[in-house]
């Protein structure tokens, strides 16, 4: 895959600064300055160790670090082109009947549509994402159950996620997906780098999404169709029709191609932040979207729908409700805040617009349920000698794993991951003695 | 030689040991579940009975808990 001038762009630039800069160093000088900062040698040496596992540097047997030459080659090849050419997708004229409309706007809705299907799983959303889509969601764990579909910890989790990283969390999920379906993923990853690579063309200034469109290659197998079509229903690119022969790229595009590290949420905060929470435990919300009502409406009581405000009550039940499905107090009070309402926010800052009443209500709502806390663990006992005792107590103690023990009584409780541990351990002692 | 039990400890307040010891005496949950009562705050348990034994307290709780919630 190194020697394909796309890939080894777009993994370029996927990677954290530091190694960018170790890559380019090394492609151009051969070598890399070292730091006298303890600390950036540190983390120099992290990023070197991640490009040895991707195969993109080695390190020879005089310990001096060369960088693959294939890569090398492919990446100079891919700098010269530039990022829109070496993706080799053709572009096409668009002529006037095939123009997409309102291609933005409709990206937005698909995407939108997934999102609503998690947090509102009815029967009409069940019908606008696809079967592969929710095969997906429960696969990762998002959703369970067949007939009725229940949102998870980690589906509600997804849903408080940044837009970069739930594109990528679905990405990944995706191609997990066709790995265990026994697919081979170079194949479908390959349409998909070529396609991420244009993002560029969609960030520049004056770009419209209705004016250009690339040719969707007649050779492309059918699980590289398959991924086409999968994007199109996240809205990262956009189809009008199939017989078309062509896509057109959109603004979610950008999500795609961002590096996680430099996530930019500026764009979302302004876009945000609609909710209203009362002492009174009332909140207001002032929404028209679905998505944010669905996901509000996870834990609280909604009693009033406007046209763009919706009221809702947050109550025992409600968040009990909400608890019982996995979602935690500490989730529905960081959501509550990161939506707070610019005012709220003015007049008392970014933790204090959510009153503390109801944050520390929350809160004791579901310390009420957790009056007991559990933990799988083994217990030894009938120890045979006090060393033997003292000794496994030690050793639990140091590495850390210890939940429990008791001199009198002779008891030691680790927990799980800890009993592997100090069986080998035991072993280890025994063999000793003897 | 050592005894290994894999189990659940169980973390509570005194005063929920005890609910939980008198489900244990009373067998409400079909059977005895507790390997140990270690001290005031904790209980060594059976893994198996942890699903039944959540709801059941759940349960319980509820019924204990008249709704308070006057503010609707």
């Amino acid at each position: 895959m190194l020697q394909k001038p796309s890939c080894c762009f777009f993994i370029y630039r996927m990677l954290p600064p530091i190694a960018q800069q170790i890559t380019i160093q090394l492609i151009w000088k051969g070598s890399f300055p070292k730091a006298d900062d303890v600390e950036i040698t540190k983390s120099i040496k992290d990023q070197v160790k991640l490009l040895e596992e991707l195969g993109i540097v080695h390190r020879q047997p005089d310990d001096k670090l060369k960088i693959d030459p294939d890569y090398k080659k492919a990446y100079m090849y891919a700098a010269m082109l530039g990022a829109a050419s070496i993706s080799s997708l053709v572009l096409e004229t668009n002529d006037e009947k095939r123009r997409g409309k309102e291609v933005e706007k409709k990206a937005v809705e698909r995407w939108d549509c997934i999102l609503r299907y998690l947090a509102l799983p009815s029967e009409e959303n069940t019908q606008a994402v696809s079967e592969t889509t929710r095969n997906l969601f429960k696969k990762a764990n998002f959703t369970r159950g067949d007939k009725t579909i229940d949102i998870t910890k980690t589906g509600f989790q997804f849903l408080l996620l940044s837009p970069v990283k739930q594109m990528w969390t679905y990405v990944i999920e995706y191609l997990k997906l066709e790995m265990s379906k026994g697919q081979d993923i170079v194949e479908v990853i390959e349409p998909l780098i070529q396609i991420v690579l244009l993002a560029n063309r969609v960030q520049v200034a004056g770009f419209k999404a209705e004016k250009e469109c690339y040719r969707i290659d007649p050779d492309w197998t059918i699980p590289q169709q398959e991924l086409l079509n999968h994007l199109r229903e996240l809205g990262v690119i956009f189809i009008r029709k199939r017989k078309d022969g062509v896509f057109f790229l959109t603004h979610l595009l950008t999500h795609l191609s961002t590096n996680e590290t430099t996530d930019d949420t500026s764009a979302e905060k302004v876009s945000m932040g609609k909710v209203i929470v009362e002492t009174n435990f009332r909140v207001y919300a002032y929404t028209s979207s679905l998505l944010q009502l669905a996901i509000i409406a996870l834990f609280t009581e909604m009693t009033y729908r406007f046209q763009d405000m919706s009221v809702g009550m947050i109550t025992r039940d409600s968040v009990r409700e909400a608890l019982q499905h996995g979602i935690t107090a500490a989730q529905i009070i960081s959501f509550l805040r990161a939506n707070a309402h610019p005012q709220c926010i003015a007049t008392s800052g970014p933790v204090n617009c959510l009153p503390i009443t109801v944050a520390d209500q929350i809160r004791l709502w579901e310390d009420e349920r957790r009056r007991m806390d559990l933990k799988d663990a083994y217990v030894y006992s009938h120890f045979e000698s006090d060393d033997e005792f003292h000794g496994v107590c030690q050793f639990a103690t140091q590495r850390g794993i210890l939940l429990w023990a008791d001199y009198q009584k002779k008891l030691v409780i680790v927990n799980e991951e800890g009993h592997e541990h100090v069986r080998q351990w035991y072993k280890q002692e025994k063999t000793k003695e003897n | 030689m050592v005894n290994v039990k894999k189990g659940v400890l169980v973390t509570s307040d005194p005063a929920f040991r005890q609910l939980l010891i008198h489900l244990d005496d009373s067998r409400q949950l079909g059977s005895k579940f507790i390997i140990r009562e270690l001290d005031d705050t904790h209980l060594f348990i059976e893994k198996e009975i942890v699903p039944m034994l959540e709801s059941k307290v759940e349960q319980i709780m509820e019924n204990m808990n008249p709704e308070t919630n006057d503010n609707k």
